[in-house]
C-alpha cells in the first residue's frame, strides 16, 4: 500500500470520527496484511508496547496529576487574587490579570485545556461582571491559556523529548522565553485595545498587608517551577523523577498545608488523572505503529525532496515548516502531529542550522496555537461550553491575538537565541 | 451483565489508583534513596514503566467502554441522527476486529517472551507485555457490549444498563452535546 493511501485513509478515517488511535493502529494493520510480509502484523502488540513502555513519558502521567491536584486545591483562584494586587489596577486591569494569572498556572499544569477547566469559567465570570464583554473575556482566556503547554512542566514537551532524543532540560529552559513572550503579545494586544473600549480598572484593595498575605498565598505555587527546573537542570533529578517529586509536592500543599483536598478527593483524582494520561498515552503507543510504516515507506526522505525547492533560504524552509504544522495543527491533535511529523521534518531543519530545542519550540508553540485554531480547536470547544458562548463570536475577538502568536512564530523561528540563549548560559549545547 | 461491567469499571479504577500510586511512590523513594543511601537500584524504572503500560491499556479499556478516546466530531456532529447511529455502530464494528486482532497477536507475542527476564527486575517479560492483549480484549468486548446495545434497540429490546462515566472520573474528552446514548 503505497504512502499517499495511507495518510488519505488516515485523514479520511478520522474526519469521520474514528478514534484516533484505533484509526492509526487499523491502518498499519490493513497496510501489513496486504503488504508483502504479512506477519509483520504480529508485531502491532510490540510496536503499542514499546510506545508507551518510555520512561521520560511517566513524567506526563505525574505533571498531570500534580496539575489537577494543584488546581484543585484552590491555587488558580490564589494566583489570579496575586495577580490582581499585581497588575489589576491599570486600564483593561482584568484582562492583564487573566493573562499573567494563566501564565503563573502554568508553572503547574502541562495542558491548556487544563488551565481552561480550572480557571476559564472564574475569569471569564470575573471579567464579564467588571465590564468586559464576553466574547473578549473569552478570548483573553482562551489566548493565554496556550502558554500552559509551553511553560514548564509541559507534558507536549517531555512528549517531544521523548520522540526527538532531546534532553528534557534543554527544552524547559529554551521554553521560558517564547512563553513569556507568548504572554507579553496577548498583553499588547489587550493593551491595544483597552483604552479604545474603555476597559474598566479593578478596584483591588492594595495595602501592603494585602500585598504580603496574597504573595505568601501564591508562594508555594510560585515556587514549584522552580524547584522543578532547578531539579532537572542542576542533574540532581531525572525529569520523571522531578515529575514524581511534584505530585508529592502538590499532595503536601493540597491536604496538609491549605487542607482543601479530602482523602476521597485524592482518591479521585489520582484515578481521573490516570484515565486522562491513558487517553493520551495510548494515542502515544498506537502513533507508533503509524510512525513504523512513515519509517518502512521512508516517508522522511519524501518529504525532504518535496522541500528541496527551499534549500536555499533557511528561513522560506523555516517558514514553510510552519506553515505545514499550522495545517496539520488545525486539523490534529498537537500531540499527534509533533509525533507523526516533527521526525519527518527535523533532518530538514537541522540541515539548515536550527538547533533542536529552537526546532521543538517552534513546533510545539506552533501546535499549541493550533490548539485554538479552528476548524479543530480543543481550547476553543472547551471555552465555549465552559462559558455557553458561540464559536463566531469568540474567534472574531480572538483573531488579532492569534495574529500576534503568528507573528511571534515568525520571530522565534528567525532569532535562535530567544530559545538557545538560556539552554547555553547553563551548559547545554 | 450490567453488574459485571460496573464491577470491571470499578476494579480498574482500583487498579489505576493502586499503579499511579504506586509510580509516585516507587519515582519519590528512588531520589530519596539516592541521595541518603547512594543506593538506586536498577529495577525502579523498570516497575515505574511496566507500571504505566498496565496503567495505559486497562484505562484505554475502560475509555472505550465510554466512547472517550480523542475523537474528531466536527463532521459526524453534521450527520443526520440515522446515518451517525449507522456510521457509529461501523465504526465500532472496526475498533472491536481490530482489537481482537491486538489481542490474538498481542497474547502470542507475550507468551512467546515467557523465558525472557527483564534486565533490572528479574520478573518475565510476560507480565509487562500481557497488559497490551489483555487491554485490547477488553476493548473489544466493550465495543461488541455497545454494538449489541443499540442491535437490541433497533429490535425495541431493553439494552444492557452501561454505568454511568462520572461514576469512575472526572471530565471527559467528548463535546458536551454528542453525549452518546449508551
Amino acid at each position: 500500500m503505497p504512502l499517499e493511501i495511507v495518510l488519505i485513509l488516515f485523514f479520511g478515517m478520522i474526519l469521520l470520527g474514528v478514534p484516533i488511535s484505533f484509526a492509526m493502529i487499523s491502518i498499519s494493520g490493513v497496510y501489513f496484511l496486504l503488504g508483502p510480509v504479512p506477519s509483520f502484523v504480529d508485531l502491532l502488540p510490540q510496536k503499542i508496547f514499546e510506545g508507551i513502555d518510555f520512561i521520560v513519558l511517566t513524567a506526563i502521567p505525574f505533571f498531570l496529576l500534580a496539575g489537577e491536584l494543584m488546581s484543585r486545591s484552590g491555587m488558580a483562584e490564589r494566583l489570579m487574587h496575586f495577580s490582581n494586587l499585581v497588575i489589576g489596577r491599570v486600564r483593561g486591569g482584568f484582562a492583564y490579570v487573566n493573562v499573567l494569572a494563566s501564565l503563573l498556572f502554568s508553572g503547574l499544569t502541562g495542558v491548556a485545556v487544563g488551565d481552561i477547566a480550572a480557571l476559564g469559567k472564574v475569569e471569564v465570570t470575573a471579567m464579564e461582571k467588571a465590564g468586559y464583554p464576553r466574547p473578549f473575556a473569552a478570548a483573553v482566556t482562551v489566548a493565554s491559556s496556550l502558554v500552559g503547554p509551553i511553560i514548564p512542566p509541559s507534558g507536549i514537551i517531555i512528549l517531544y523529548c521523548a520522540i526527538m532524543n532531546v534532553s528534557v532540560g534543554a527544552m524547559f529552559l529554551a521554553a521560558l522565553i517564547p512563553g513569556v513572550l507568548m504572554a507579553v503579545a496577548d498583553m499588547l494586544v489587550i493593551g491595544s485595545q483597552a483604552k479604545r473600549r474603555n476597559f474598566p480598572k479593578s478596584e483591588v484593595k492594595r495595602t501592603l498587608p494585602d500585598f504580603a498575605i496574597g504573595t505568601k498565598d501564591a508562594a508555594l505555587a510560585l515556587m514549584m517551577p522552580f524547584v522543578l527546573i532547578g531539579g532537572i537542570v542542576g542533574g540532581i533529578m531525572t525529569p520523571t523523577e522531578a515529575a514524581a517529586v511534584s505530585v508529592l509536592y502538590a499532595l503536601i500543599v493540597g491536604v496538609f498545608l491549605y487542607r482543601a483536598l479530602s482523602l476521597h478527593d485524592v482518591y479521585r483524582i489520582f484515578v481521573s488523572s490516570s484515565f486522562d494520561a491513558a487517553r493520551l498515552l495510548f494515542m502515544i503507543g498506537a502513533a507508533l505503529t503509524m510512525t513504523w510504516i512513515f519509517a518502512l515507506e521512508d516517508f522522511a526522505g519524501k518529504v525532504s525532496v518535496w522541500f528541496a525547492y527551499f534549500e536555499g533560504s533557511p528561513l522560506l524552509l523555516i517558514l514553510a515548516i510552519n506553515v505545514l504544522f499550522l495545517i496539520l495543527g488545525m486539523f490534529m491533535d498537537a500531540a499527534l502531529a509533533l509525533i507523526l511529523f516533527g521526525p519527518i521534518v527535523a533532518p530538514l531543519a537541522y540541515n539548515v542550522g536550527v538547533s533542536p530545542t529552537q526546532l521543538g519550540i517552534m513546533l510545539i508553540v506552533n501546535v499549541t496555537v493550533g490548539l485554538a485554531t479552528p476548524p479543530i480547536g480543543n481550547v476553543l470547544f472547551a471555552m465555549c461550553s465552559v462559558v455557553k458562548l458561540r464559536l463566531g463570536d469568540l474567534i472574531r475577538e480572538l483573531l488579532p491575538f492569534l495574529a500576534i502568536k503568528f507573528v511571534l512564530l515568525v520571530v522565534i523561528g528567525m532569532f535562535p537565541f530567544l530559545t538557545n540563549a538560556i539552554p547555553s548560559y547553563f551548559g547545554f549545547r | 451483565m450490567s453488574k459485571a461491567l460496573t464491577t470491571i469499571c470499578g476494579t480498574i479504577s482500583v487498579l489505576m489508583f493502586l499503579l499511579m500510586l504506586g509510580m509516585v511512590a516507587v519515582m519519590n523513594s528512588l531520589v530519596v534513596t539516592r541521595y541518603l543511601f547512594s543506593f538506586s537500584p536498577s529495577w525502579t524504572e523498570e516497575i515505574t514503566r511496566y507500571a504505566m503500560v498496565w496503567m495505559v491499556m486497562l484505562g484505554a479499556a475502560v475509555l472505550a467502554l465510554f466512547e472517550d478516546h480523542i475523537t474528531l466530531y466536527i463532521f459526524s456532529e453534521k450527520l443526520s441522527p440515522r446515518v451517525r447511529k449507522i456510521m457509529q455502530n461501523a465504526i465500532r464494528l472496526l475498533v472491536a476486529s481490530i482489537s481482537a486482532v491486538v489481542a490474538w497477536t498481542g497474547f502470542k507475542f507475550a507468551f512467546s517472551m515467557t523465558n525472557i527476564l527483564a534486565p533490572g527486575s528479574q520478573i518475565s517479560m510476560t507480565a509487562p507485555t500481557i497488559a497490551v492483549p489483555i487491554g485490547a480484549t477488553l476493548v473489544s468486548l466493550f465495543t461488541i457490549v455497545l454494538i449489541w446495545n443499540d442491535l437490541r434497540r433497533a429490535l425495541r429490546a431493553a439494552p444492557v444498563e452501561v454505568p454511568e462515566q462520572t461514576r469512575f472520573m472526572d471530565g471527559s474528552f467528548k463535546p458536551v452535546d454528542t453525549e452518546s446514548d449508551t
